[in-house]
């Protein structure tokens, strides 16, 4: 048997808005309890919501950093007022590791190491390699890759990480509109942030009541969950290096273990399928874009059995 | 006092409808090849090489441009087909590509050196810094600004910008970030943004059950019409969906962008050119939307005493209704 | 005010002043096809009309051939039949009955919306957004045979006539004598058309007697043009 690169896991950033004490309490629990070794902070959709988190976030990077886990600072994905420039500048400036999700956050690093966030559309070996030649130490692959092009740009990598969602919502789409304020009839601008209520999104579903996308703030992610199991193990070989867990309302924590143990060849990918089905509830887990069919679908290996 | 002159920038899904948009009052013209190398890959439409090579003769003896799209986003392990159309594009002397993946704009800078480059629309450049680097790596000399800006934050970031910026005046506006909306493959397993095409026609039905006609995209339910209601784009973003129990147009409104009652205010903002959307559309559509837009330029300039009625395309859009979109801060 | 601008603008799709000048009205010489001609000539005039057509446009049938194998209804509103278009390898013109044979896709509107539609005039697109074209079936096969028909300049009215041979004079001058009637016809049946929609199509006795009448004066108008065709035909030999 060929020893296989321990591929790691990572928490992505949270996506939803939650309020700072919930997510003070979610990150320490992560810090203390769950099997990842990179924890990705930082807003990524909206900036009215980028104060909530500064409250706490020295107490969660110290804590987090503590338990040995490495700390990535994630920046907005649609940058364009001039206070969203600033900030994605300043995080650029800060001499921590950075995950772009806009192209403007390229040019604030001017080549110092970074990752590339799955908001930036590396999908091919040209703009993998370019991006590598300035300074991009791993590329969160974009979620509606199939298997056999992740499979492709990770064999050919040499030096730069791949990383690809495992778990979670995927984000199909970036907007200025927010779909949350207009789904409440409010204006973005008075918005008074009711993407709050909803700690996983807001269902939309289709005239026929089949629940099919979910809201978040001025993001738009699948109804259903997606998951990589069946091909953790095959997309490991080929040279996925890390595999991105993406918050929920759920148990995290038990989450991030179920896929350590499915890495570890601990358990089969059938009773993690079973696990988490029954976790998220309704929803259902997801692997379209994986397979190279329409992203809502679901294969046999994503079916609890 | 004559506004500065605005380059008018018009769709060409056809050879036909090169002719006719050159012929209604088009600076450039805009086309691509038969493939999955640019965003309007549909059947029956876009341009071979001896087509593109007649156009490009037909626009220049007329002294007008042609602009290549090269513009979606190459998958792995299959680069060669954006690689030949860029080589092509430039070998039928073409006065610029338009390209939004980084990996093939890497390529055409090494290959073609000379061959302007202007940066597609699908590579959602909504900033300064990000033009720059679009800029500075790949010497882009016009950027195609995405269709989420207010009128103020335009004319802020051409203030910034350092290269030639186009917008676009008329047509189907998305919602979405260009070039990362993965919807229609989300619904349908075709990708927008490798494949070319969001919404393809053949992934899209249409129904008819208890009076409404329901349309949809590969299994999923989009919208229902009721006679004579009017209709937009079988895409995810112009579907009706439930929130809260309440069915809403929750992205966009089935209606079109009309920028005809603003162009003193885009050309005042600093906008190089003016983009017409909708290479998918006919000659007809081409012929009537460029001459209007002509004509009220050619009135803005203080060339001709009156410019065209703002409502008069109305019937020509999506939904048959009009917005200024983002241009409008309300809009958000 | 939809339907009104839908109705008001169709005497421009019956006869435009470039129909005039070159002497076609592709309109009238449709129904003419459609109404007057019993189906075997109809058949006979679509197979000549497409073999024609291929001989003054021969890229048309290239890009017709380009396309994938499908069958296309295009369907009249106000014709007994329908015309069937095969694209792909063997491209092929057809005279069909309603509902007659297997169609990958259908589009159904008024002959005056076909006709310009063919001819380039209007935009489908627009045509789809207004609700004024039908669209059944597969989507993709349209869109191709669209855009095929977009690349190329069709005066439906000159092909026609081409198509006919020495008959084409004889029908052009017949499309123009019946033109204004059948104009009328065409704005009464289009106001029917759009009461008819499906909720409503068999409970208005009002209605029902409106299209009695229709078909009435239909029959008469056919039989007009019977007798005008024999008035033709009678200068035409009287003619050196």
């Amino acid at each position: 048997m060929t020893a296989l690169l321990r591929a790691g896991l990572t928490l992505g950033p949270l996506l939803f808005h939650w309020s700072a004490a919930r997510r003070r309490d979610f990150y320490l629990r992560i810090a203390d309890e769950a099997p990842v070794d990179g924890v990705y902070l930082g807003e990524v959709v909206c900036s009215k919501r980028e104060s909530t988190f500064a409250a706490h976030s020295d107490e969660v990077i110290r804590r987090l950093e503590s338990a040995g886990k490495t700390v990535i600072r994630s920046t907005l994905a649609l940058v364009t007022s001039a206070r969203e420039i600033a900030a994605v500048r300043a995080a650029a400036a800060q001499g921590v590791l950075v995950e772009a999700n806009d192209v403007a956050c390229l040019d604030a690093l001017g080549g110092a190491p970074h990752i590339v966030g799955p908001y930036i559309n590396v999908v091919n070996e040209g703009t993998r390699d370019f991006l590598a030649t300035r300074g991009a130490v791993r590329i969160v692959l974009p979620v509606e890759l199939t298997a056999r092009s992740i499979g492709i740009l990770a064999a050919s990598a040499g030096d730069t990480q791949i990383e690809v969602h495992a778990f979670g919502r995927q984000p199909l789409s970036v907007a200025m509109r927010c779909y949350h304020a207009r789904s409440h009839q409010l204006s973005k601008d008075h918005c008074q942030l009711v993407c709050a209520l909803d700690p996983d999104g807001l269902a939309a579903a289709t005239l026929d009541g089949e629940e099919i996308l979910a809201v978040n703030g001025t993001q738009t992610l699948t109804h259903g969950y997606a998951v990589v199991l069946e091909d953790l193990a095959g997309l490991q070989a080929a040279g996925v290096g890390h595999f991105r867990l993406s918050p929920h309302s759920i148990d995290m924590v038990r989450v991030a273990r179920l896929y350590r143990d499915l890495l570890d060849l601990r358990v089969e990918s059938a009773e993690v399928a079973a696990a988490l089905q029954t976790m998220v509830g309704r929803p259902p887990l997801i692997d379209g874009f994986l397979r190279g069919r329409a992203g809502l679908s679901r294969s046999a290996s994503a079916a609890p059995p | 006092m004559n506004a500065r002159r605005l380059e008018l920038v018009c769709p060409a899904g056809t050879p036909a409808a090169l002719r006719a948009a050159i012929d209604a009052g088009a600076d450039s013209v805009y086309c691509g090849f038969r493939d999955r190398t640019n965003a309007r890959n549909y059947p029956g439409l876009n341009f071979d090489f001896a087509e593109l090579v007649e156009g490009v003769a037909y626009a220049h003896a007329r002294g007008r441009k042609v602009l290549v799209a090269i513009n979606t986003f190459p998958p792995a392990g299959d680069l060669a087909p954006w690689r030949r159309a860029v080589d092509q594009a430039a070998e039928a002397r073409v006065d610029a590509v338009i390209l939004a993946d980084i990996g093939v704009l890497a390529y055409a800078t090494a290959a073609h050196p000379q061959l302007r480059r202007h940066l597609s629309v699908q590579a959602s450049a909504a900033n300064a810094p990000s033009i720059h680097y679009y800029r500075d790596h790949f010497d882009v000399r016009r950027v195609v600004l995405p269709r989420v800006l207010s009128i103020d934050e335009l004319r802020a970031l051409i203030a910034e910008a350092g290269v030639e910026t186009e917008v676009f005046a008329f047509g189907s506006v998305g919602p979405m970030s260009e070039g990362r909306c993965f919807l229609s493959s989300y619904f349908c397993g075709v990708s927008p943004t490798s494949e070319g095409a969001c919404a393809p026609a053949e992934r899209v039905s249409y129904l008819e059950r208890d009076g409404r006609v329901h349309s949809r995209l590969g299994e999923v339910t989009l919208n229902t019409f009721s006679p004579g209601e009017p209709a937009a784009y079988p895409t995810p973003c112009k579907g009706r969906y439930l929130t809260h129990g309440r069915a809403t147009y929750l992205f966009e409104e089935p209606v079109a962008l009309n920028a005809l009652g603003i162009l003193a205010e885009l050309a005042e903002a600093g906008v190089t050119a003016l983009k017409i959307e909708g290479r998918q559309r006919s000659r007809a559509y081409v012929t009537e939307v460029v001459g209007t837009f002509r004509r009220a330029l050619d009135a803005l300039q203080g060339e001709t005493p009156a410019g065209a009625e703002p409502q008069q395309l109305r019937r020509e859009g999506e939904g048959g209704r009009e917005t200024l979109g983002a241009y409008r801060r309300g809009w958000r | 005010m939809r339907p009104s601008r839908a109705i008001s603008r169709l005497p421009e799709g019956i006869a435009t002043t470039e129909d005039r000048q070159d002497g076609a009205t592709p309109l009238a010489l449709l129904k003419i096809l459609g109404i007057a001609m019993p189906r075997p000539a109809a058949a006979f005039a679509a197979k000549r009309l497409f073999e024609s057509l291929g001989r003054g446009h021969p890229q048309l049938l290239a890009n017709l051939a380009a396309l994938e194998e499908r069958e296309v209804h295009v369907l009249p509103a106000e014709l007994p039949y329908g015309f069937a278009l095969r694209t792909g390898p063997r491209p092929q013109l057809r005279v069909i009955g309603r509902g007659e044979g297997q169609a990958d896709a259908a589009v159904e509107a008024s002959a005056a919306v076909l006709t310009d539609l063919i001819e380039g005039r209007i935009d489908s697109d627009t045509l789809f957004f207004r609700r004024d074209l039908q669209v059944t079936g597969n989507t993709a096969a349209i869109v191709g045979l669209r855009n095929a028909l977009d690349r190329e300049t069709i005066r439906l009215g000159a092909e026609i006539a081409a198509a006919l041979g020495p008959l084409g004079p004889l029908a052009r001058r017949l499309a123009h004598s019946i033109e204004p009637a059948l104009g009328r016809w065409e704005l009464r049946a289009r106001t029917l058309q759009r009461a008819l929609s499906p909720p409503l199509r068999t409970s208005d006795p009002a209605l029902t007697a409106e299209v009695e009448r229709c078909r009435a004066e239909v029959a008469a108008l056919t039989a007009r043009l019977g007798r005008i065709e024999a008035r033709q035909q009678r200068r035409e030999e009287r003619a050196p």
